[in-house]
């Protein structure tokens, strides 16, 4: 077991080395040389040109409607494809497969699956085939 | 009605100005530190001043209609994530140049310039040279830190951030910050005793 460590002298000392180092960094920062200083000079006017081009809140809220009418006809497409191109045999299985492949596409955890470098892709696969027998089952194949 | 939808222009360019402004005047306060920050990670100034410059612009993208106390520490997280994903960048590189077989190497391939090399005959006052000696060994052993110790203490030291505004920056705990903080000041005292008597 380590003895305590001092308390009173200790910080003391610590508080005498912080002032010190505290200084001496200060003065680091003020011997910074010029071609340093202008180039931090030019990325902080870039910087500022890119918030004035950056869209207002307000613009932002307008296009919102419009991005929201998009993402729904996009799902909708999603969903419903599966039923205009397989036609009539099989459509109720076809949505839910539609579906479970939403649930699958939005699911972040099966995100971070695909990330994993050391089973890449095999969560897909496993998927691809719970799908194909599940199916393959609900039409008594 | 044309005279509100103008006076709305007017009210959202005098908020962008003086947003600007605020923004301007923080980052011209922040810019040396950081980049003595980032410089003591990547021991590279140009690396040190892209992180910087990235910084800045995450900041003004991303986060310019935030509240202004409230730049800080995004700011200090977000060089500290460029400055990780910079030493990752360098790790990777540095494994597949391992493995070339024809790879040369850059430092004796490099032409030295002269001057660059020629000793100074601008002779130092014993004062300046002491302070130089104490500020080189001192940036070298803050070098030398750990990581996180590194971070925690220029922050708190160089940035004079609190414990909580250092533990949001650093995504971490407060108990966390003081841990860091107090080894990297043990360890600096105990490498650089000999400058401080």
């Amino acid at each position: 077991m380590s003895p305590p460590a001092p308390v009173g002298p200790m910080n003391d000392t610590n508080s005498e080395f912080e002032k010190r180092t505290r200084e001496l960094l200060a003065d680091s920062v003020q011997r910074v040389d010029g071609r340093i200083r202008s180039r931090l000079n030019q990325a902080r006017h870039a910087a500022i040109e890119e918030a004035t081009k950056r869209p207002s809140v307000w613009r932002r809220f307008s296009l919102m409607p419009a991005a929201g009418a998009v993402a729904a006809a996009v799902l909708v497409a999603f969903v419903l494809w599966p039923h205009s191109h397989r036609g009539d045999s099989g459509t109720e299985g076809s949505g839910r497969a539609g579906m479970e492949d939403l649930d699958l596409l939005a699911d972040s955890d099966a995100l971070d699956l695909v990330s994993d470098e050391t089973d890449p892709g095999q969560f897909y696969e496993w998927a691809v085939d719970q799908s194909d027998s599940n199916e393959a089952s609900s039409t008594g194949a | 009605m044309p005279s509100a939808s103008h006076g709305d222009v007017e009210l959202s360019d005098s908020t962008t100005n003086s947003q600007s402004r605020a923004l301007n005047q923080f980052l011209a306060g922040v810019e040396l530190k950081a980049f003595k920050i980032a410089q003591a990670a990547l021991r590279h100034e140009d690396d040190a001043l892209d992180a910087v410059q990235d910084a800045m612009l995450q900041l003004a993208r991303a986060y310019s209609d935030r509240p202004a106390e409230e730049w800080k520490p995004l700011f200090y997280r977000i060089l500290e994530n460029r400055i990780r994903d910079m030493q990752r960048r360098r790790t990777v590189r540095g494994r597949v140049i391992s493995w070339l077989p024809f790879r040369g190497n850059d430092e004796d391939d490099e032409e030295q310039d002269p001057i660059a090399q020629a000793p100074s005959f601008d002779p130092q006052p014993p004062r300046k040279l002491e302070i130089s000696e104490t500020m080189d060994a001192l940036e070298k052993a803050i070098e030398a830190l750990p990581r996180r110790q590194q971070q925690v203490f220029m922050l708190r030291t160089l940035e004079g951030m609190d414990v909580a505004e250092t533990a949001t920056a650093m995504g971490c705990s407060e108990g966390s910050v003081k841990t860091h903080y107090f080894r990297a000041l043990q360890s600096l005292r105990a490498q650089l005793g000999d400058f401080w008597t």
